[in-house]
């Protein structure tokens, strides 16, 4: 496949898309570090621990029904679990456009952020429960 | 309280510790339940738009997050949709 320019990510979260809210997306897939070195070496030796993997999704913010901040805050508030999924474009998920999903909690949220005159935009991460994110080409 | 034994009643030993119970645990998300809900929100929602109905299985957190959010309504019946009734 050729190389990529992020123009149309699509980002949904508990099933509805904002793509169009969206500026920046990062799918971060992290494994705790757990250190094995013993004398058999000279170096350090580590293998992989629990998945802590999380999604950054930076959304212009807007205080519309059933927009940004309506749907956020309910995630926030009610401590809810609910789906998050990433793909590189908004075509249907395939070999060349994988889907990352996960169940999510919002364990912070910032509703209102931003200097004067800047746009109101607002930082979320999505912190995925148990199995992490995983990825899909179907 | 009876012992372990069964005939000699539970004495707490000097030094010994006593635990308080397990501390309730954080809620998983219950089992998602099929449901026929109506878009009536701007945003499409798994796929369906503004005034489409859909069936949908959600969970009650997701449920009450996308209808505070003004995303859905529960259309019509709140009976849970592809149930089949006892008996049948």
């Amino acid at each position: 496949m050729a190389k990529l320019v992020l123009r149309d990510c699509y980002i949904a979260v508990n099933g509805v898309p904002f793509s169009d809210h969206v500026s920046s997306v990062t799918v971060n897939l992290s494994k705790d570090e757990v250190e094995t070195t013993n004398f058999s070496g000279s170096g350090r030796e580590r293998v992989a621990g629990l998945k802590d993997d999380s999604f950054e999704v930076n959304f212009q913010q807007d205080y519309a029904a059933a927009n940004v901040d309506a749907t956020l805050y309910p995630l926030y508030n009610n401590e809810t679990e609910f789906t998050v999924e990433v793909r590189p474009t908004a075509a249907a998920a395939s070999v060349s456009n994988p889907k990352y999903t996960a169940t999510c909690v919002l364990l912070e949220y910032q509703p209102i952020s931003g200097d004067v005159g800047s746009l109101s935009e607002t930082s979320v991460k999505f912190p995925a429960q148990r199995t992490g994110i995983a990825r899909a080409t179907s | 309280m009876s012992g372990l034994s069964g005939s000699q009643p539970y004495v707490s030993q000097p030094g010994y510790t006593t635990h308080a119970p397990p501390a309730a645990q954080p809620q998983r998300a219950a089992e998602p339940v099929k449901r026929a809900y109506k878009v009536v929100g701007p945003r499409e929602v798994f796929g369906a738009h503004k005034g489409e109905t859909v069936e949908l299985a959600l969970t009650e957190g997701e449920e009450t997050a996308l209808i505070e959010a003004g995303h859905l309504v529960r259309a019509n019946t709140n009976r849970p949709v592809g149930r089949e009734r006892k008996g049948n």
